[in-house]
């Protein structure tokens, strides 16, 4: 076991003691193993967003991972959105420094090692459930890529996991995106300990579900809050630059079919978008940052340009239409050389374009020279009312917004030649997860990585 | 424009009785103000600048006075403008309001408009197609009255 | 697979029946070709919603495609013409007294004498886009209505027949109940039964409802109570979908599809690389071959709603479904001609196709509470009384169920626009401003908010009778877009139907005096009834008979009535061939390769919503297909 923490030895040790494991403790000693869930520390990074005409430099964009917003610009909505923003590009950068040999992210919980078949309990923080066993001859402890949607479900099952448009990403080189969802030490805590990953334990557990809380409570001390990530790849070949991604050597992994056998094959990914979810004690509709590769798709149709998923050459591409069915993964290039046609098409508010527009350039210089400068913030979602008596979403600002490799086909309602937001149907982080439910209907806090217990 | 930004909420919370910092909050999301009032100065000719040359309690009074005069036609267009999301025509309107037509033309202002009307909040409810609430809430008391229309 | 038109099977419509028989046999690893009229809905889910929410008149159909109304130079919607559109459907906004028989409003060819009300999709998905989710299995009784009453017609199969294509049918949909509840007037489940979900949670308006009822005397003898609808609505996450959220819109279009409807199966269905849609397929034509069997179906294909014909097409295979609902269905059979060979259409030997067109007409009825029980919250409808869809009074007049619904009076009078424009212009449409005044402010609150809050209705799906006079024929004058006759209809409701409102109308009234509700139904008159095309009269003596109106003693009474979108009857199954179209197992009793699914088998309307029992027959008649094809 090379994670051995802070709560894995308290729950030994109950469990030892009183042989019903955890959950029949004191209420004195389960306070106690909140806190071990959600630890105080004092390396919450607190750097205020600087203001107008002061430039962000590399130690700023580099100053680390924080527990919470620190706002600093004013308090209207453009300040605010800037504000969000620039922890959501610290955070984004944080996420990414190296912890040994990968990015701190990459160390984190995929959940195909914390939804385990049966409700069996996940492994330590960190470890992996081996991989299938056709999966051979990859670096050792390669993630496993299993998705090709941001729900997790095999391309055999229903994957209408979006209401009303869903589908694979299939890039210009007729490979499927590949997507993973991660949560950090202190969610994967929070599950484990109250043994959430299992039908089971779901419904026994009789509480609310409350994530933990980031915070910050004086200078650089604070909490950590739940964190999850939802990560989108690109299979990295034909004239693809790896020195343009932060990129992962994988396996893709496919499910057998009634044509196609299983299969796994070693290929090397490149980061193309992430969301990055982060409960706080200010927003607890949590924050709903989003990331992109600056080359994924243009923001209106052009005949110029390189891009992954979408083609300048072709007029007759139909945009943002989803792949022909039946989608499977294990037939690659895509049959009949389809190839995803993806425009940007949601449209933001003024407030959260110049925000972006504002960072993204300041970011992407100041981490000039390291494959994280090819990635721009899309938008950061967050509520504007969290404490809200009537509207358990807290009124998000902004009201929509999607990632175009995840929320590919949910970006906006076609009208005549152009596109709208429609309510429910455009993509809206908040929308959609404050539906989030257990695989028994109670209440996730807007989570829907409980759902997938079995 | 502020000035009439401000001027128009006012007149709009008297007439509707919604609390202007609901119509608009200081963190304004949906900016639904803003829309209503360039709708109705794109669409609602002079009687609607008539109307914002008018502060809501002059508003109220030429209601009163003469409920179906231009100006009490262009406070009940922009009553019904917050309520169902819907602009309906004046001339239509007063043709249904004096009962010499049975349907009084509209048109939906946008999905967003329809999304946000009061009617339904006034109704402790929502709109139909359009719920902020989760599984089972149906089964329970809704938020109350004061919470939602705000105010006093 | 794309380059040839030969196929195991072909199916003539995407809709409930069409989507869950070719996902049995996709995944049996049969051939499938589905020739769908209307467009895929991976092109048009959002717009749907898009156009729900900015259509002026919210009906069923406002969210589907060809748009049914097209707007003017300011942007005031009012009906499509139906003879510009390539595929047209009907719509409830064509239902009065100057719209129903004007061709360039109402797309099907309505020839009285009374309006048939209710309409279906030409779309991806079919009529199961705008479905409320109702998912009730049929009593007993419902299928030996002659045996048991002397009335209607029996079915050639019984309730064990379906018990367990029931079961899987629910499972297939993914439906909310809990089977204790459900067992009412003998219907049966296997020990230890259990529905995928829990029973989704009552609403305030039921709650109050079955408070309401507690002291209610019986009603002929019944004791009236309030059960649990079992609904194809998540109750809890299932098929990757997410858990109702209470959007009170079920009907037209589940905004979040937490709703089943045919496109989540039809997804499944996809991933068969078997199964191919062809959208823009409008079917044309069944051909016969010499050995009377079904040879190929012909069909036309278009670009745009508006634009016409632009190519056509012809798939073979060794089995023919057709699952266009109940009116597309016998239209298609009747204008299957063969050049003179079928002159009465295929599969007509018995001459019943399009004959015995029913619905479950809707007795409406709305009040207001004494306390409020805050409608226009939850799914539409969550809980009915199924009390009187069976009893000794089925040798007298029909059955009925009764729905509750939960949108206060948002489908009896449109509010809550009706009573919104009242307090604030004064008018008083809703009988709610009694004292005509216009309001504003906090006193517009609080009138419209006690108005809201009160609100609630009842919906009395009465049973309506198999008869020859009710119709689905071919249009002699009217075309559409395509050159196609365009459906007529003959419609009327028989006297042992009309006595059903009698019934529903005196268990309405009984129901309000017992919650202590004002009840607030529109009053119809005799005007009413001459002019409007769905309200009638109903004269009766002291026995319940019905007699010439004027006679002595006797009793008159007026009703309007709303179609429940349960279109059946129209090519019934039957266990003889000289008055049925299908046979036990829903095949062709002229054509042995022909099969006919969907609602229009249905020799009775019964007194259930039809959808989970056509969903089961679906399921039947997909594995008698299979054990044809071997």
């Amino acid at each position: 076991m090379t994670n051995f923490r802070k709560f894995g030895s308290v729950c030994a040790v109950a469990a030892l003691v009183l042989t019903n494991g955890c959950r029949k403790m004191d209420d004195e000693t389960e306070a106690a193993l909140l806190g071990a869930i959600n630890p105080v520390i004092d390396t919450c990074n607190i750097t205020k967003s600087p203001k107008p005409g002061t430039p962000v430099t590399t130690e700023m964009a580099k100053s680390g991972l924080p527990c919470a917003v620190t706002f600093n610009q004013g308090n209207e909505l453009a300040d605010l959105q800037l504000d969000f923003d620039f922890n959501s590009w610290l955070t984004f950068v944080a996420l990414h420094e190296d912890d040994g040999d990968m990015a701190m992210w990459q160390g984190w919980q995929d959940m195909g090692s914390l939804m385990l078949p049966d409700g069996k309990a996940p492994p330590p923080f960190g470890q992996s459930v081996p991989a299938p066993e056709i999966c051979t001859g990859g670096a050792d402890g390669a993630p496993v890529l299993k998705m090709i949607s941001k729900t997790p479900t095999t391309p055999t099952a229903s994957i209408s996991g979006e209401p009303l448009n869903t589908g694979p990403l299939i890039d210009q080189n007729g490979n499927y995106a590949r997507y993973q969802i991660l949560v950090n030490e202190v969610m994967y805590d929070y599950i484990v300990d109250n043994k959430l990953y299992s039908k089971a334990g779901q419904a026994a557990f009789d509480k609310d579900i409350a994530f933990p809380e980031g915070n910050v409570t004086k200078d650089t001390t604070g909490t950590m809050g739940a964190i999850v990530l939802k990560v989108s790849w690109k299979v990295l070949a034909g004239d693809d630059d790896p020195a343009d991604f932060h990129s992962v050597k994988g396996y893709v992994y496919s499910p057998a079919t009634a044509d196609t056998p299983e299969s796994c094959v070693t290929e090397t990914l490149g980061l193309v978008g992430m969301h990055i979810v982060h409960k706080t004690k200010q927003e607890p509709q949590w924050l709903w940052g989003t990331f992109e590769h600056k080359d994924n798709v243009p923001d209106s149709p052009t005949s110029s340009g390189r891009f992954h998923f979408y083609d300048p050459s072709c007029t007759d591409c139909e945009v943002n239409a989803e792949a022909p069915q039946p989608w499977n993964p294990a037939v690659e290039p895509f049959p009949g050389n389809f190839r995803s046609q993806i425009v940007r098409t949601t449209t933001y508010p003024s407030e959260a374009v110049d925000s972006a527009a504002r960072w993204n350039p300041e970011f992407q210089q100041a981490l000039k020279g390291t494959a994280l400068a090819n990635y721009r913030l899309v938008t950061t979602q967050w509520p504007t009312d969290g404490g809200s008596t009537t509207d358990p979403m807290g009124a998000p600002f902004p009201l929509f917004a999607a990632n175009t490799t995840m929320e590919t086909y949910v970006q906006a309602t076609r009208s005549g030649d152009g596109w709208v937001n429609t309510p429910q149907a455009t993509s809206s982080c908040m929308s959609c997860h404050n539906n989030a439910t257990t695989t028994n209907g109670k209440e996730s806090d807007f989570s829907f990585v409980l759902e997938k217990a079995e | 424009m502020s000035n009439d930004l401000d001027n128009f909420v006012a007149i709009s919370s008297a007439l509707t009785g919604i609390a202007a910092s609901k119509l608009r909050p200081s963190l304004d999301t949906h900016k639904t103000a803003q829309a209503y009032l360039d709708y109705a100065t794109e669409h609602g000719g002079s009687a609607f600048t008539e109307l914002m040359g008018l502060s809501p309690a002059e508003v109220l009074e030429a209601v009163a006075n003469e409920p179906d005069g231009d100006i009490a036609i262009m406070a009940n267009c922009v009553t019904l403008m917050w309520y169902l999301g819907a602009w309906y025509f004046p001339d239509g309107l007063l043709a249904y309001k004096q009962g010499s037509s049975s349907f009084a033309p509209s048109v939906v202002i946008s999905s967003d408009a329809y999304t946000q009307g009061w009617a339904w909040k006034v109704g402790q409810a929502h709109p139909m197609g359009y719920s902020e609430l989760r599984y089972g809430y149906w089964s329970g008391q809704p938020s109350t009255l004061s919470d939602l229309v705000g105010g006093e | 697979m794309a380059d040839t038109n030969h196929f195991d099977v072909v199916i003539v419509g995407a809709g409930v029946s069409g989507a869950l028989i070719a996902k049995q046999l996709g995944a049996a690893g049969k051939s499938v070709c589905i020739l769908e009229a209307g467009i895929d809905y991976k092109d048009s889910a959002a717009e749907a919603l898009q156009r729900f929410y900015t259509a002026q008149a919210k009906v069923p159909e406002s969210p589907y495609t060809p748009a049914i109304v097209t707007p003017d130079a300011q942007g005031v919607q009012s009906p499509s013409n139906p003879s510009e559109h390539v595929i047209g459907r009907a719509t409830t906004l064509t239902l009065g007294e100057d719209s129903w028989q004007n061709s360039n409003q109402a797309y099907m060819d309505q020839q009285g004498p009374l309006a048939f009300a209710s309409t279906y999709e030409r779309v991806g998905g079919g009529t199961g886009r705008h479905w409320l989710g109702t998912s009730l299995r049929f009593p007993p009784n419902d299928f030996k209505m002659k045996t048991v009453y002397g009335v209607e017609e029996d079915w050639p199969i019984d309730y064990d027949d379906l018990e367990d294509w029931y079961g899987k049918a629910e499972h297939e949909m993914g439906v909310s109940a809990n089977a204790a509840d459900q067992g009412y007037h003998d219907i049966g489940f296997p020990s230890g039964y259990s529905y995928p979900m829990p029973q989704i949670l009552d609403s305030l308006v039921d709650d109050a409802v079955k408070a309401g009822i507690s002291g209610l005397e019986p009603q002929e003898g019944i004791k009236l109570e309030v059960t649990n609808t079992p609904a194809a609505r998540n109750s809890v996450p299932f098929q990757n979908r997410r858990q109702c959220a209470g959007n009170t819109n079920c009907i037209p279009i589940c905004p979040i599809q937490a709703k089943w409807d045919p496109t989540v199966t039809l997804y499944e269905a996809r991933q068969s690389p078997s199964v191919e849609i062809r959208f823009k397929s409008v079917a044309s034509e069944i051909v016969v071959g010499e050995d009377n069997l079904v040879s190929s179906i012909k069909y036309l294909t278009y670009d745009t709603f508006d634009g016409g014909q632009t190519g056509s097409g012809e798939v073979t295979a060794e089995r023919y479904i057709i699952a266009a609902h109940a009116i597309e269905t016998p239209r298609l059979l009747l204008m299957s001609t063969n050049d003179g060979k079928t002159p009465n259409g295929v599969a007509n030997s018995s001459g019943a196709v399009g004959k015995h067109l029913m619905d479950h007409p809707i007795y409406l009825s709305w009040a207001h509470t004494k306390d409020p029980v805050f409608g226009y919250r939850g799914p539409l409808s969550t809980s009915g009384i199924e009390s009187m869809r069976d009893g000794a009074f089925r040798s007298k007049h029909a059955a009925f169920r009764i729905e509750i619904g939960n949108e206060g009076w948002n489908f009896p009078i449109g509010d809550p626009y009706t009573t919104t424009l009242d307090f604030v212009l004064g008018t008083n449409h809703s009988q709610l401003n009694d004292s005509g005044t216009a309001q504003q402010g906090k006193g517009l609150v609080t009138a419209l908010n006690h108005a809201l809050t009160r609100q609630f209705r009842l919906g009395f799906l009465v049973e309506q009778t198999p008869e020859d006079n009710c119709t689905v024929g071919l249009s002699a004058t009217y075309k559409d877009r395509l050159g196609l006759p365009r459906p007529s209809i003959t419609y009327d409701l028989s006297d042992y139907t009309k006595m059903g409102f009698v019934a529903a109308k005196k268990v309405s009234s009984n129901i309000y005096a017992a919650m202590g509700a004002k009840e607030f139904t529109k009053t119809i008159t005799k005007e009413d009834a001459d002019s409007d095309p769905t309200s009638f009269s109903v004269t009766y003596d002291a026995n319940g008979a019905v007699v010439p109106e004027g006679t002595a003693g006797a009793t008159t009474e007026y009703f309007q009535y709303f179609g429940a979108g349960h279109i059946v009857g129209t090519y019934r199954m039957g266990s003889d061939s000289t008055n049925s179209v299908v046979d036990k197992d829903q095949r062709s009793w002229d054509h042995q390769n022909l099969f006919l699914v969907g609602s229009g088998v249905f020799p009775t309307v019964a007194t259930g919503n039809p959808t989970l029992t056509l969903a089961a027959l679906a399921l039947w008649a997909a594995d008698t297909v299979l054990a044809d094809l071997g």
